[in-house]
Formats: C-alpha cells, structure tokens, sequence
C-alpha cells in the first residue's frame, strides 16, 4: 500500500517560505478547499514535480526556457532566494519513505537566466536514511511508475485529456502500458522476459555440451548457426518493437504538445482554412469575370441591334417612297418614247395599227400634252437620297449585328459574383477575427515557444509517424510469426535428429530443461494475454459498476471496455451510445480512473484538482457518494462552490477525515489552514 | 466614309467617374479591361439608349479639361460604331471630336442615372 503521509513545499509557487500539509494515516477522504488562484494546482503541480521532476502543466512564460523562475515563489525571487523544493513523506508496504526533489541555483550563477543555471536534486530517504540513488530510483518506479501518475493525481479542468484517451480506437499503447502497469501486468511480462533468460542460457549450455564431442561438432556448428540466426532475428524484433514503442511514446509526447496548444493549434487551422477558401473564390471571382468581359467583348455591338434595325426600318420605307417616284418617272418615260415612235412611224402604239392624219395629229396633241405635264421626274436631291438611302441601309445591313440580349447573358454570372463578394467579406472578417486571435495569443503568456511552423512541423511529423505505424507492427509480426517460427522449426528438427544420433545424459537433461522453459515461455506468454483480458473485463465490470452508480439517465446500463482500455456507454437497447456530452465523457473518464485504482494490486492515492467542474448537482452527489471507493486516501482540491460543503459532509459522514483551506494573505503567499 | 483614326479625348469629370468606379467598388471596372474599353461600352450604350439624339455635339462643351486620351482604334477597331454613327446620321460630321464628345456625355449620363444610385450591374445598365 501507498500513501500520503506529509506534504511540504518550500518556495513553490505561491506557497513562500516552507509549508506542509498532514495527511491522517486512515482510509478515507481529505478536502482542500480554496478558491481559485489559491493554490489548489500548484499544490497537485507540486506532488506530479516530486515524483516525477515534470513540470509539464506550467508553461515557459517568456519562452526564454526558464520555467524554475515561474515555480520559484516570487517574494523568493525579489528576495534572491533561487530555489525550491518539494518533499513528500509517504508509506509504502509498511516501511516510510520521504522524497525529496530540490531546484537550487547553481553556485556559480549569480540570477539565473535559464533552466540549464539550476542543479536538480532528487532523493529518497527511508526512515532517516538516504538510499543510494539506484534504489531510490527503484522505490520512485514501484510507487509511481512512469507514465501512470496522470491515474493517480489529475486537473479536472484538464479531465478531457482522459476522455480523448478513452475514445479513440487508435493504438495509444503508450496510455495502454501505462493502464497495465497499474494493473500489474509488466510482473507476467518481467517473468516471461526472466524465462526466456534461462532457456537462452540452457541452449547455450546444451551447444557447449554437444561440441564437446569431435564426432557432433557438425551439429554444434549448425544448431549454433541456427541459434545465431535466431537471435539476430529476436534482435530484429526486439528493435522493431523498440522503434514502434518510441514512436507510440513521439505519438503522445505529439498529442500532448499540441492539445496544450490546441487552442493555437485550432486559430492556426481557422485562419488557414479561412484563407483557402476565400483565395478559392477571389480565383473563381477571377474566372467569372473573364467571362463577364468575354461576352460583353463578343456581344457589345448586339446593344445596338435595336437601334440600327429600327433605323434600317426608316431608311427603307424612305427607300419605298422614293423607289415608287422613281418607277412613276421611269414608266412615264417610257410612255413618251413609245408614243414618240408611234408617232414618228404612224401607227397606235398599243394595237400598232396604221394611224390615219386625225389619228396621227390626236397623238402628236397627247405627247405634247404629256411633255408639258413632266410631273413624274425626280428631282436630283432626290435621286441623290435615293442613292444615300440605299447606301445607309447596305452598310447598316453589312455590319450583320446579331440579336443578343447581354442582360440576360451576364446576369446569372453577375448574380454568382455578387454573392461570392458577400463570402469574400465574410471570410474577410472571420480571418481578421482569427488573425488578432492568433496576434494577441502570440503576444500573451500562454505561447509556451509555439510557432506556427512548429505547430505544422509537429503535425506532419504526427501524420506521418500514425501512417508508418502500422506497417512497421505487420513487419514485427512479420518477423515473429513467419521467420522466426520457420527457424523454430528448423533447431526443433535438427534437435530431434541429434536426439536419435547422440546418446549423453547430460544432453537429455538439458534437453528436456529446454522443454520445460520452452514450455514456460508458453505458458507465460499466454498468462500474459489471459491476465490482459482478465484485467480488461475486471476494469470493465468496475467501471461500468461506478458508472451506473453515478449516471442519471436510467436507460444507460453500463460501459464496454475495447482493447486499448477505451470505454464506450451502452445503451440498455444494447447499442452504443455516442458521447456528445462533456458531462457524461467527464463521469466514464472517472469511472475508468476509479476502476484502474481499485483493480490495481499496488494501491495508491489519488489526488483530484476540481473534477466535478462540468457536472450537473444530481451527478456531482453521486460522484461524491463514490470518492471513499475510488481510493484508500482520496485527496480532493475544490473551490467553495464546486459542491456545497453541507452535501460533502452529510453524505461523507466519517469517511470525511479533514478539511483544509487555503489561506491567502495575498497574491504570492498561501499557507494550509484548518 | 474613311474609318476614324487618331486620339479620342474625355474630360476629367469622366475619367474621375471611371477611377472613381474603380477605387469604390472593384467592381464595375471588373467588367472591362480598361478604361478604354469602358469608352467603348459608353459608345455602345450611347447608339443603344439613343443619347446621340440628346445631345448637340456642336454645342456640347464638357471637354473644358482634357484629362484621358485613348487611341481611336482601341475603341472601335473593327469601325462598327463608326459606321453605325455615320449612317444614322449622314447629315452630322462623325469625327473625333464627335465621338470624344459623345463618350464623354454618355460617361457623365450613366453616372447619374446608375452609379450615383448604386447600380453598378451591367444588366441593369443596358436592360
């Protein structure tokens, strides 16, 4: 068992000088109450840095690397006072043990200016004894392994880095392994890994004993050749599955990079995807106003098709008019010289008969009539109008101008246009709002060193390591169930033929040890992925218990476990239920942490920074109601309104074994208060 | 009938209502190349709308400033408008003047019946 027996921080953030908090040595629930900006994070920051020397959450302010100066109580600093520490004494299986991480200015600086002029010290005491450093370090790892403290002491308000875990189906085995270590798998795993130790060392002595003999060298030299090959196909996996574990762990160091940047991260993508589509439609705006101008070119005389038809209309019936004088003239014309050939010939000139003397004179009267008359001539104004028209009319006919209405052409495109200009401005403003998010981000505290290259940088290294993975997984299976199950085969084979050909007792002893191990390493090896699946459907059972314990909707009726420890609400209808709620993904995050601690063969504490933030009343009772199950000391940090004490206490009765309060003279000094 | 050739000239009131267009909207000037091809829409709309019959062109005297000068051929280079002009009115003497002065009355009259009432849409224009 593990736990908490005192807590004393020295110049850590906001607790100045030397502060520390007791712990009662009995199975229950402690409160720490304090408003916000008290203390309550710094003092859980403060516990992560003794166990684990991380100071992730705090961010590097001036992004100079000089996160100390930020931990370092600021009274300190002014006072020159260049260091902090933290100490935690706890029990663990009944010995007590006091850690002790230290930030000191290093000698020779005189103001620190980085994190790299500060000496680190860590150490752990057992009673009043410092352990060497190697067991220090061992009693660190059993009490809290790498990567399991996330389970053990978490920010509520950061609760969603849990349920983003939760729900991915994607291969986070670095969350996986750190579940089974808390679960204590890596005990079969240690076991299995010691077994196949041994049997290495028994083929080894069984090659030896073999070789002893001139007359077997033969198979000495070929069982060790295929031992050799065996091992270098081993080495090849063992540096396969190493590759693929580091890049799991890149894969979460990624993840965690940028989902403490995803703020950042989600205004750069805004204000890149903002951008794309407004520049997509400024070159369809460009596209469409070519086309605009290639219909009015081709199409701009059509305007005045109207107009020369209607002009070409007048010219002609002024064409008519004159045309119509004209061939009165030309028939009169042609009247005179016909009756002036009659009359020179004397004869009629409609029945060209002989005319006689009174005939002739009657004609000779009506021409002279007729010549007098001369009405029908045109007068040379009007023949020349006559002439203009008809040249008016063919040029406006030549220029052949087709009808085409233009309005009607380009109002569709003009209409495409001007919605387009509407979404332009539209994205207009979205990219200004991004561009002063992104502005007043870069120019604020939170920056933590973040640039958008490195944001891209980090993103396309993510993608690419994620689409790589998977191969490199079938090659490692590869390597195992193909090539060194085939090379198996073979040392098995060539065994089985030595068996028969040499006779030595001290290779049949050997022999059937190997048997045995083999036989082990079987055995453990199935152990493992049986206890997975035991440990799986433990944790599944627990959490879905502590879920239905706290869960309000009724027609909910538990949790499904999937292989990467990731939960899913069922329905009662027995489908899945598909979290939308912050709420509910906040209640399967505690159920999942609840059921890891009470499944877990090593129990510890557990320290939780306002996890009930995004829970409904009804909800926050229930999550109460199971705090005194989720640990043996369940250590809470709320603020006054989280939960109404009265609740706490009426519903805790005496599992509630003390409150604290942050007390806060002012800014920079907090101390524990009854 | 020769085709025209030479410099039409506008005034710089017209050649301000076409940057003026320009600068405000980026809009109107996106249904033309440049400005001159403007002025060539203007000699357009002028037959079409009938402005040539508005307006005496010995009398009209707007180009008190003479600001922009195009080349003739880049207003009508297949001398369409040309021909359209001389043989509507074969009594009037269709020359670069003329035609400076009708672009420039038809510029000012768009202006005032559209842009100044926010309608910049061609198909409105020309309806």
């Amino acid at each position: 068992m593990f736990r908490f027996q005192r807590i004393t921080l020295n110049n850590f953030g906001c607790y100045g000088g030397e502060k520390s908090i007791e712990f009662p040595n009995e199975n229950g629930v402690v409160i720490i109450w304090g408003e916000n900006g008290f203390g309550k994070t710094t003092l859980l920051r403060a516990i992560l840095f003794a166990f684990t020397g991380k100071l992730e959450d705090i961010p590097d302010y001036d992004g100079q690397n000089h996160k100390f100066k930020d931990v370092i109580n600021s009274d300190s600093w002014k006072s020159k006072e260049y260091f902090f520490s933290v100490r935690v004494k706890f029990i663990y299986n009944d010995d007590h043990y006091e850690i002790v991480r230290t930030v000191k200015k290093k000698e020779n600086i005189d103001v620190p200016t980085s994190d790299n002029d500060y000496d680190v010290k860590f150490g752990i005491r057992q009673e009043t004894v410092s352990l060497p450093q190697t067991d220090a370090e061992k009693i660190k790892n059993a009490v809290m392994p790498d990567g399991v403290e996330r389970f053990f002491m978490f920010d509520g308000e950061y609760l969603e880095k849990y349920e983003s875990l939760l729900y991915e189906k994607s291969s986070n085995m670095h969350i996986k392994e750190s579940i089974e270590r808390i679960l204590g798998a890596p005990v079969l795993k240690n076991s299995y890994s010691h077994v196949c130790d041994i049997l290495s060392k028994y083929e080894d002595q069984y090659s030896k004993e073999l070789s002893r003999d001139e007359k077997n060298k033969k198979y000495s030299s070929d069982l060790n050749k295929l031992n050799e090959e065996m091992q270098i196909l081993i080495s090849e996996k063992n540096d396969k599955d190493d590759e693929i574990a580091n890049d799991n762990k890149r894969i979460e160091e990624i993840k965690t990079l940028l989902s403490s940047n995803s703020g950042y991260k989600e205004i750069l993508e805004s204000e890149e995807m903002h951008i794309k589509q407004r520049d997509r439609l400024i070159d369809e705006q460009k596209r469409l106003w070519a086309d605009v101008r290639k219909i009015i070119d081709n199409n701009l005389v059509s305007l005045c098709y109207n107009r020369v038809n209607e002009t070409i209309q007048d010219l002609k019936s002024r064409q008519m008019d004159l045309s119509k004088e004209h061939t009165k003239h030309a028939l009169f014309v042609e009247n005179i010289k016909l009756k002036e050939e009659a009359e020179e010939n004397c004869y009629c000139e409609i029945c060209l008969q002989k005319l006689d003397i009174e005939a002739q004179n009657q004609l000779r009267n009506q021409l002279n009539e007729l010549k007098n008359k001369n009405s029908f001539v045109l007068s040379d104004e009007e023949e020349n109008e006559l002439r203009l028209v008809t040249s008016q009319i063919n040029n406006l006919e030549n220029l052949n101008i087709h009808r085409v209405v233009l309005s009607e052409s380009i109002y569709t495109l003009e209409k495409t246009i001007a919605d387009n200009d509407i979404e332009i401005e539209k994205l207009n403003e979205l990219i200004n709002t991004d561009q002063s998010q992104r502005r007043f981000y870069e120019s604020s505290d939170t920056k933590n060193g973040i640039t958008p290259e490195l944001i891209k940088s980090l993103t396309r290294e993510l993608s690419s390591i994620e689409e790589q993975l998977p191969m490199k997984i079938r090659q490692s299976n590869n390597i195992e169930d193909i090539k060194m199950k085939s090379k198996n085969d073979e040392i098995d084979a060539l065994k089985k033929k030595i068996k028969n050909d040499v006779s030595s007792e001290e290779l049949e002893k050997l022999s059937t040890l190997i048997n045995i191990y083999k036989d082990l390493t079987k055995i453990f090896r199935r152990g493992i992925d049986d206890y997975t699946l035991v440990l799986k459907n433990k944790v599944e059972k627990c959490a879905s218990d502590i879920f239905l314990s706290i869960r309000q909707q009724k027609d909910y009726n538990g949790l499904e476990i999937n292989d990467n420890y990731g939960l899913q609400i069922m329905h009662e209808s027995g489908d899945r239920v598909p979290v939308k709620s912050a709420g509910y993904g906040h209640i399967v995050a505690l159920s999942l942490i609840t059921a890891l601690h009470m499944n877990a063969p090593e129990e510890g504490p557990i320290v939780m920074d306002s996890p009930f933030g995004r829970l409904s009343f009804a909800h926050k009772r229930n999550v109460v109601r199971q705090l005194p199950n989720m640990g043996q000391q369940v250590i809470m940090l709320l603020y006054d309104d989280e939960v109404p004490r009265d609740d706490i206490v009426k519903i805790l009765g005496d599992r509630l074994l003390k409150e604290y309060r942050l007390e806060h003279s002012y800014a920079f000094q907090t101390s524990f208060g009854d | 009938m020769g085709k025209l050739i030479g410099e039409i000239s506008i005034s710089e009131k017209s050649s301000e209502i076409i940057k003026k267009m320009s600068n405000d909207k980026d809009r109107s000037l996106g249904y033309f190349k440049d400005e001159s091809d403007f002025g060539r829409f203007a000699l357009a709309f002028a037959i079409s709308k009938k402005l040539d019959l508005d307006f005496d062109s010995k009398t009209y005297k707007s180009q008190n400033s003479l600001k922009t000068k195009w080349h003739y051929a880049s207003i009508d280079s297949n001398g369409e408008y040309d021909t359209i002009l001389k043989n509507i009115h074969p009594e009037i003497i269709i020359d670069n003047d003329y035609i400076s002065a009708l672009i420039d009355y038809t510029i000012k009259y768009i202006d005032k019946e559209f842009f100044q009432k926010g309608i910049y849409e061609i198909s409105q224009i020309v309806k």
